[in-house]
Formats: structure tokens, sequence, C-alpha cells
């Protein structure tokens, strides 16, 4: 994956933690240690951290062994797309044509080729910025912080699980950072690390801001909370009932992630698998397979999602000492 | 003589062909020019005149050809080698003077241009008000005259097999990248058509990477084409056009004008600002409506839903007919309105607007909220000078309103994304068009939406200018 | 070739596209203002006040009955096969009954429901009928006036009170009842588990005083203009100063709050009832002190400093 922009790596690791973030959901960490969740995120971002300054992050070769991971990774991706949309977003829709919709928009992305999306992708972080810093701003009255007080309401043991998830989350990008070619790995690491803390401030503020608005219990109840605190909005009868327009954010994060490891997936078959180069004949194979798998019902779930992201960022670290070894 | 049997024979004993023969001192003269390119009074004037004073004074030529070549006052003379070259200048408003076998030309071309007129479709507020012409030399004198530099370089070309139009790529020699003017050049030379009669043609034969977003700007201001070499871009001058190219165009420059340099930073920012969200309201302004009149009711206030439901009421076509039927009809008036004389143009086209509209809500076939949102929207996309800036933001509104229509806001999301891929995608020769936001420049974001202050502005585009990189620094 | 392969393709995506839009069209749609429930007789009956505009607003009241909640709203006659349209609810209004039996199905109805904001207010009444009323008004506007008017009631949206039902196990709702054939707001009802506990007006203003949720009031025949009151925590014992603005001079004003407020609380101090909600504020300031004291009703100490900005506003006064 070639590209040529500066600071893409922070904008990269940006894009994937938040996506991440939004597919496991932010109830993932509150259902097990409540408002402790900002406590777990705080660590769980030095560790990330930390682990960012232990590793020597370098150009990575793409391997079929990922592909089976990713496989999962598209699937989960596209399930909970299509949930956000059909639950959220527009209720009369088909369920098939949201599916052929995102599968079209990917395969238009494909063919514009992997450095039109991470052009798009500074567009995408750009805008996700933007909206929700606009709804920091409106949303800054409803914002209630004593109660957020006391934040030690769960046990130990959940907040290590809920730090543990958020660092796994953290670090899978560091898999994907891996695959992108860049000119100048050096200072790419530099923007990387503040990259790297702008992300974790941002999700730790997001975090608080969910959790003093909705509280822990709503949090826990909704399916989606990040969307309900667009519904509360309201400024002076013209900003009001905007919430579709910014959970555009949410849709162009999880489309990014979708369209990231479709094009990561259909590039490792057309660079690994012999024969010549056949593009079109690599797209049809995965629609065709991704189809089959939501005519059949197959649903993923959370931890095993979690799981295979975990287990991507460990098949890269043990190729990478493969590598230096030799 | 037989050359000029051989000029008769090629041009079809072309009526406007003339030659003359003139008897100086015993020397045999043939003068021959075509009647209408050439300039009649520059010929009795500086020619004719001086070679009857010759055969008044009845001066011994020892050698004719070199002395009439030194003494008949053109400002232009040439000696003509061979016989292409005779044809070529005949066509070009030169005057061959042809003495034993050998001739030299003089130019002395009619005026067949419209002179220097103001600015039609680029209109100035604050700033200078001369526009290009039809005519290749003043078009290029009015360049000169901003950049009055000896590194203003400019490269010749002649394309078009019949119509041997003349081409000139200009560039800053101290500022662009010589591997853009030398692959300008290559495809300039690549061009193989019979004709170009306009800088459009080029424009369509260059093959942009979008078929719908501009990626070269065409200008008919002489200010805007000296701000662009001045920044390291390329402009290509055709004869017969009154509109250069300039090259590379990025998209943020569609939403600068010259005048954004004659008037104060704030204003400047804030204008911009403006243009920036007439771009996003005339693509998402009819979608926006169509999706929360037909999938997301949520969205609008209880009092604008409950008039949107009494206004709808008298309605017979869903919310996508509707708009389209609008955007048609402003098309066909704005085609109209273009086509139409002037003289009966606007008077016309404001009844139809007024009419077709009130017509149209009484007959109960559109809404009157739609009448608003479509004009709103089409008058936003009116915003730029680029007619194909215009044209793309038109197509992208169709889309949309298609998308959401079927898929709700969820058309628009895709939508959104399809443009912004589409965007990430396009290069304008081999720079991104999206440059300096994707790729991100860090001292360029001084003048794309908001406009720093003059001290901001001393660094050149990186991408661009490769030397002399500094305003003000010359190297 | 090339171009009838994509011809193909383009024709069965339009095949799919044209098939599948499944829009409502907004004059479909029968906007509901206010929805009343109850459950009488193993039924759930729905009354609807639904609005329309013509040349000024208008509502009609429809009613429907059903096993279940869903079917119930699905019976309410709509005019000419609309469809009810919930999302710009301004008002719901449950009954006690339904309330003690049935409060999670309806709570569920709410949030599982995609047209639902969730940010409506929710009300008690205490007649069933209360939407069939002649000269209905915005009901929720009404609970909102009286509220910064006189803080005799306080209004309530839905995720607030489901957020303080859980968090807290105890909240409140306004109530709305039907006094010589015209609605009334009348204070509010204490919620804790299923008991409710109805307060007078009174006892409602001192509430919003000692919760710091409202402005203006009248205590006594005193107007208050402004009022603020901030809660704090010391060594085991809860600090209340309160700081208002009358109207009128009043030198007893202080004495006479203090006691209010100190008699209201020992009255359900006795039934076992935290009626200022003084739980939520201990466990933010001291946590230590409900793990310390189960009770820690009985265990607490409190100090209520009321102070009385000079009055301002209004200092004409005629002569005697």
């Amino acid at each position: 994956m070639k590209t040529k922009m500066k600071n893409e790596l922070a904008t990269f690791y940006f894009l994937i933690t938040l996506a991440q973030m939004f597919l496991l959901g932010i109830h993932y960490f509150t259902r097990m240690s409540g408002k402790a969740t900002c406590i777990s995120v705080i660590i769980g971002a030095m560790m990330s951290y930390l682990v960012l300054h232990l590793l020597n992050l370098q150009k990575e070769k793409y391997k079929l062994i990922y592909l089976p991971f990713l496989f999962i990774q598209l699937i989960y991706t596209l399930q909970e797309m299509i949930g956000f949309i059909t639950l959220n977003v527009v209720s009369d829709l088909n369920f098939y044509l949201v599916f052929i919709t995102i599968l079209l928009l990917s395969c238009f992305s494909y063919k514009k080729g992997t450095d039109t999306l991470t052009r798009a992708g500074f567009l995408i972080f750009l805008a996700v910025v933007f909206l929700f810093f606009i709804s920091f701003v409106f949303l800054f009255p409803a914002m209630d912080f004593p109660s957020l007080l006391p934040i030690m309401d769960s046990s130990y043991k959940n907040i290590i699980i809920s730090t543990l998830a958020y660092f796994t989350m953290s670090t899978t990008p560091y898999f994907y950072l891996s695959l992108i070619d860049v000119e100048d790995w050096e200072k790419e690491k530099k923007t990387l690390r503040r990259g790297n803390i702008f992300t974790h401030l941002f999700i730790l503020f997001l975090t608080l801001m969910i959790l003093s608005i909705l509280g822990i219990s709503l949090t826990n109840i909704y399916a989606y909370p990040e969307l309900a605190i667009f519904k509360k909005i309201s400024f002076l009868n013209i900003i009001d009932r905007m919430e579709s327009v910014f959970s555009l954010s949410y849709f162009l994060l999880l489309f990014f992630y979708f369209s990231l490891n479709f094009h990561i997936f259909l590039n490792t078959l057309s660079e690994k698998l012999p024969g010549a180069k056949k593009k079109k004949e690599d797209i049809l194979l995965l629609v065709c397979t991704l189809s089959l798998v939501f005519t059949i019902g197959i649903q993923i779930h959370v931890n095993f999602f979690l799981s295979t992201s975990l287990i991507l960022f460990l098949l890269s670290l043990i190729a990478n000492k493969i590598r230096r070894s030799k | 003589m037989e050359i000029l049997e051989k000029i008769k024979k090629d041009t079809g004993n072309a009526s406007d062909l003339i030659i003359k023969k003139i008897n100086i001192t015993n020397h045999e003269v043939y003068l021959i020019y075509n009647e209408v390119l050439t300039s009649g009074d520059a010929i009795n004037d500086f020619l004719l005149k001086n070679i009857a004073f010759l055969i008044d004074e009845k001066i011994i030529m020892q050698d004719p050809f070199t002395f009439l070549y030194n003494s008949l006052p053109s400002h232009n003379v040439k000696i003509v080698e061979n016989y292409t070259d005779v044809l070529t200048r005949l066509f070009n408003g030169f005057a061959i003077l042809l003495y034993d076998e050998k001739m030299f030309s003089m130019e002395l071309r009619a005026s067949l241009d419209r002179g220097i007129v103001e600015a039609k479709n680029e209109i100035a507020i604050r700033g200078p008000k001369d526009a290009f012409s039809e005519n290749f030399n003043k078009n290029l004198g009015l360049i000169r005259r901003r950049i009055k530099s000896e590194h203003l370089w400019m490269k010749d070309l002649e394309i078009g097999t019949l119509s041997k139009t003349k081409v000139g790529i200009l560039y800053m020699e101290n500022i662009a990248d010589k591997k853009m003017i030398e692959a300008i050049q290559k495809k300039l030379e690549k061009i193989n058509i019979d004709g170009i009669l306009d800088s459009g043609y080029i424009k369509n034969l260059w093959k942009e990477e979008s078929i719908l977003f501009p990626t070269i700007m065409t200008t008919e201001r002489p200010d805007l084409t000296s701000m662009a070499l001045l920044e390291g871009k390329i402009v290509i001058l055709v004869d017969t056009s009154p509109y250069a190219l300039i090259l590379p165009s990025f998209f943020l420059d569609f939403f600068h004008t010259p005048d954004d340099y004659y008037q104060k930073n704030f204003n400047i920012s804030f204008i911009r600002i403006i243009r920036l969200l007439a771009f996003f309201i005339s693509i998402f302004l009819p979608a926006y409506y169509i999706s929360i009149t037909t999938y997301n009711h949520t969205s609008i206030s209880l009092d604008l839903l409950l008039s949107f439901i009494e206004q709808r009421k008298n309605v017979a076509f869903p919310a996508l007919v509707e708009a389209l039927i609008m955007t048609i009809s402003f098309e066909i008036l704005r085609e109209s309105d273009t086509r139409m004389a002037s003289t009966v143009g606007s008077a016309v086209s404001i009844l139809g607007g007024l009419i077709l509209g009130d017509a149209l809500v009484s007959a109960g076939i559109i809404s009157p909220i739609m009448i608003i949102v479509v004009a709103t929207s089409a008058i936003s996309g009116l915003v730029f000078t680029s007619i194909e800036m215009s044209n793309a933001i038109r197509f992208y509104r169709i889309f949309l309103m298609i998308l959401a229509s079927i898929l709700g806001i969820f058309g628009i999301y895709i939508g959104f994304a399809t443009l912004i891929i589409h965007l990430s995608s396009i290069k304008s020769l081999f720079y991104f068009y999206l440059s300096p936001i994707s790729p991100f420049i860090k001292t360029e974001q001084r003048d794309t939406i908001i406009k720093a202050k003059e001290k901001g502005l001393k660094l050149r585009n990186p991408l661009l200018a490769k030397k002399n990189k500094v305003r003000g620094e010359v190297e | 070739m090339k171009s009838y392969k994509k011809l193909v393709i383009l024709a069965t995506l339009l095949c799919t596209i044209t098939g599948c839009v499944h829009y409502t069209e907004l004059n479909e749609l029968e906007v509901v203002e206010n929805l009343s429930i109850d459950f009488v007789e193993d039924t759930y009956c729905v009354v609807a006040s639904t609005l329309e505009k013509k040349e000024e607003i208008t509502r009609n009241i429809t009613k429907g009955c059903g096993k279940t909640l869903e079917i119930a709203m699905q019976n309410i006659k709509v005019k000419e096969n609309k469809k009810l349209y919930i999302a710009h609810l301004n008002l719901l209004l449950i009954t006690e009954n339904v309330y003690r039996e049935h409060l999670k199905e309806v709570l569920e109805f709410f949030l599982n429901n995609t047209d639902s904001r969730n940010d409506f207010d929710i009300a008690l009444t205490k007649n069933a009928n209360i939407l069939e009323q002649e000269n209905i008004e915005d009901l929720a506007k009404m609970i909102k006036t009286t509220f910064e008017d006189t803080a005799t009631t306080k209004p309530i949206i839905l995720e607030e009170f489901l957020k303080e039902l859980l968090e807290e196990e105890s909240t409140h709702l306004p109530v709305l009842e039907i006094e010589q054939e015209s609605i009334r707001v009348s204070g509010i009802v204490i919620i804790k588990g299923k008991e409710l506990i109805p307060l007078s007006e009174e006892e409602t203003s001192l509430y919003n005083i000692v919760n710091n949720s409202c402005l203006q009031a009248t205590i006594d025949k005193n107007r208050v203009l402004s009022n603020q009151t901030r809660i704090s925590m010391k060594n085991e014992q809860l600090k209340i100063e309160i700081e208002s603005m009358l109207s009128k001079e009043n030198q007893e004003y202080e004495k006479m709050i203090n006691e209010k407020i100190t008699k209201m609380f020992e009255k359900y101090k006795n039934e076992n009832i935290d009626i200022f909600h003084l739980k939520q504020k201990i466990k933010q300031k001291n946590p230590t002190f409900l793990t310390k004291y189960a009770n820690y009703l009985e265990k607490i100490q409190w100090q209520i400093d009321v102070k009385v900005k000079n009055t301002t506003k209004t200092n004409r006064r005629l002569p005697e």
C-alpha cells in the first residue's frame, strides 16, 4: 500500500482505533467496568503508547495467513453497519439493498486504488473531527460531570479486563500500519506518537461525554449510545433533530474500516495467489462469499471479533520477530 | 515564375490571394499577400509607398534582394527558406517579396480581433477589468505587461494539420518544475488533429482524469493568468481563443477568484467559507429535503412538519419527481437564457421563472417548499465561474437526489463517501486534485479557505515551485 | 461484449432498486402530540391526541384498545389509513395502574420503537380520560410553564425518568388531573419502588428549591425571584446552602424555610423515604458514608443555611 502523504500513520491510527471503538461499542466496556471505564481507557492508552515505543514498526508484506481473520473483520463490520443503518438511520430499508450498496461502494473504492483510500481517509478524519467537535460544543451544557463521581464503582478485576480489552483494541491498528509503504518511517513514527496521544484523548473525552450525559444505566441499555447523545443536540431550534447528519461520522468511520480490510484482502489475493493479477475475479469471489455468509445468517459475536483483532496484531509481531532474527 | 504558378495552383486560384508584379529600376519584384489577412493600409504605407520612392528616385540596387530586405520598414522581416514556409506565412498575415527565386516575408497583419475588452464572464468587483481577445500577440502582451521579467519563457508549438494554430506554453523558468513543462510539451506534441479552433479543443484532447470535475482552469483574465504563472503553474495560450488554460488546477483553486487578492483578508475568508457552504448546499440540499420528507421524518421539527404536510396534500407526485421537474425546468430556463438574444432574454427568463413556478404550484404539480429548495441549490451552484464545476455539481445533485429517494439519508452518506473517494482519486497533471488538503501541505493552509495576512503568504506552493520557493527572493 | 455485460449488471441492479422502495409520504402521517395509556380489565386503552394543520392547528382525539400495547396502538383508528407517528410525541400520560403493573412493557415499547425519540415528557394522571376533555391545549408546555413560574411541579423526560429509576431507584413524575372540567397540574409524586408518594404544591416547591432545579417559586405568599442551592459534605455532616432573592423583604423567610424543609424531611424520614434524593449527593461527596451506615437517613446530620439577597428588582413601595 503506497502512499505519499504526511501524517498518514497518525490519521490511520486515529481512524482505525475509533472505528474499532464504535464496532465494539462503548457499552462493551461500561457493562464490565461502569464509570471506571475512564480509568481503563487511560491505563489502556498508556500501555498502548508503551507498546508503540517498544515496537519497531516497519514495512511488512502481505501474508495469506491474515486472510481468514480479515474475512471475519469484514463480516463483523458489515453486520454492524447494516444493523446501524436499519435500526438507527432508515428503518424502512431492505437489508439486501443496504448490503449491495455498501459492497458496490467498496468495489468502487477498490477500483480507484488503495492510494485513494489513504487520501480519502484524511478527509474522513477531518469530517469526523469536525462533526464531533460541533457536537462536543453543543452538548457541553448537557454534560453533568459531578454525576461521574464516584468513579471507582466497579471491582478491580472488571477494570483490569476492561483495560485489557481497550489495550487490545488500540494495538490492532499497528497491524494495519505495518502494511503501509511510507516514504520516511522515522519522521512518521514521531507524528504517530502524537496521533496516538490525540486518539486516546479523543476517546477519553468521548467516553466522559457519553457517561456524563446518559449515565451508566442508559449507556448499558442503548444499542448505540454514541448516537443517542446526538439526539440531545439542540440549539435555538436551528440545530435540532440533526442526529442523522452527525451519524454520518459513524458511518464514514465504519465504512473506512470495512474498505481498508476489503483492500488488504484483495491486495493479498492478487499478490500471493499464483497466476496473473485478476482484479475482477477476486472482487467477485469476495462479494459472493460475503453474500453467502449473510444469506445463511452467520453472525459474529463481538468477543470473537476482538480476538481476531488481537490475533492479527500478534501474527504481525511474530512475523516481525522472525524477519528480524533472520 | 514556377513558384508563383505553384502557389496559385495550391491555393486553388483563391480570389483573396494577390500577386503584384513591381518593376523597380529594371528588376522584377513580386509582392504576394493575402488580401483578408494582411492590412491593406500597412501594405500601402510601408511597402508600396517606399517602393514607389525607390522607383521615383531611380535608386540603383546592386543586390536588390539584400537592399530591399534591409531598407523596407517592417518590424518582423524573415527570410523564407522553403515552400512550406511560404504558405504558412501567407496565411499568417505576412506579405512575401519574391525576387529571382529568393523570398523574404514581412509581418503586416490585419487586425481581425475585437481589441482589448472588458471581461464578461469573470467579473471583477475591484481589480483590472481587461480580458484576453482572439489575438495571440495581444494576449501575450497583456501577460508580459504584468510580468516584466526575462524569466517568463515561452515554448511555441503549431497544432492542427490544417488550421496550423499557434499554441504557446508559458512558464516562469526560475520557478516552475521542468518535468511538468516537458510533460505538457510532450502531450501537446502528440495531439494529432486537423484543426484547433479554441483552447477548449486542447482541453478536450488532454484526456483529463475526471469526466466531471475540471482539472484545467480556463480564464479570460490576464491578472489571474499572471498570478498562476507566479505560483509556478503553466499557462497555455491558443491563437484565436480568448481563454487561456492554466495547469495544474486543484479543487480549491475553483473556490478562489482574483478579487480575493485585492480585498481585505478577513472579508475574503468569510466569503470563501460562504463559497464552500454554497458548494455543499448546492449538492446536498435537495437530497436532504427528499430524505427528510420520505424516510427520515424525525429530522423535521413539529411546526415545519405540520406545514409541509399541509403543502404536500395537494401535490400529486413524490418528492423525487417534484425535484426533477424543478431541476430540469431550471436548466431549460438557464439554457434558453444563454441562447436567446440579450434584448429579449432576461425579460423572458424572469417571466418564465415566475409563471412556471407559480403555475406549477397552483396546478398541484409541486409544493412551494420544493421551489425554494431547488432554487437555493441551483443558485448556490452558480457561485463558481467555471462552468464545468457547476456542471459537476449538477450531476452530483441529481445523483444524490436519486440515492436519497431510494435509500433516505443513507443514500446521502453513500453519495458523500462517493464524492470523497472520487475527488481523492483525481489527479491534475501528476498532482493530487485535493492538494493542499489531502495530501496535507501545512504552509499552503494559509491560503485555502482562510486567507492569512500577507506575512503568512511568503512561501510558494512546494508542489509547484521547485526553485525560488520564497516570494520576493530571486535566484 | 464489455458494454453488454455492464448493461446486464445495471439492469439487474435497477430491478433490485425499484422493488425495494418503501418510503412514507408526509401526508400519510398522523402526528401524535399526546398519548395516554391505561390498563383496565386485562386490556391496554390508548388515547392519542393528534395534530392537523389546515389554517390553524387543530387537535383530534382517537382511541384504541388491545391485549398488548402494540395491538392497542395498531387499533387506534386514524383517518384515511394514515400511519400513527410518534416521533413528535410531546407528552406521555400513564395511570397509576400502568405504573405499578406494566411500566416495563411501556418503557420497552418506546425504547424499541425506531421512530420514538425518548425526549418527550412523561406524567402521571389520575383520570384515564384526561385527553378526551374539550379545548385541550399543549399539556407539556403547560407543565413547563407552571414549573418555571411557580415551581409547583417538575417536568421530566422519559430518558431522565428511566435513568433516575435505574440508577437511584427513586425519581418523580408530575401529576395532571381534571378539576371542574379543566386540566390542572397538581404537584408531583415521588417514586420509590412501586410506591407513589404524592407531594402537595408547597412540598413540591420546597423539593425543587433543595434540588436546585428551579429559579422562581412561591412559598407561603413569598415570591422567590431567583434561587441557588449548594449541597456539600464535610466530616459526615451535610450542609445545604440556599441563596434566594425575594420580591418583597421578609425577615422571617430564612427561619420559615429552614423549618419547613426540616419538617418535610422528618415527616418522610419516619416512613424511611429519602424525599430529597440525598443518597445520590452523599454518594458523590462521601461514598464511604453510605457503606459505613446502612441506614444513612437516621445517621445523617445536616445543616441548612438560608441567605436572602437584597431585593433589587422591585423596590418601589406605596405609602402606607
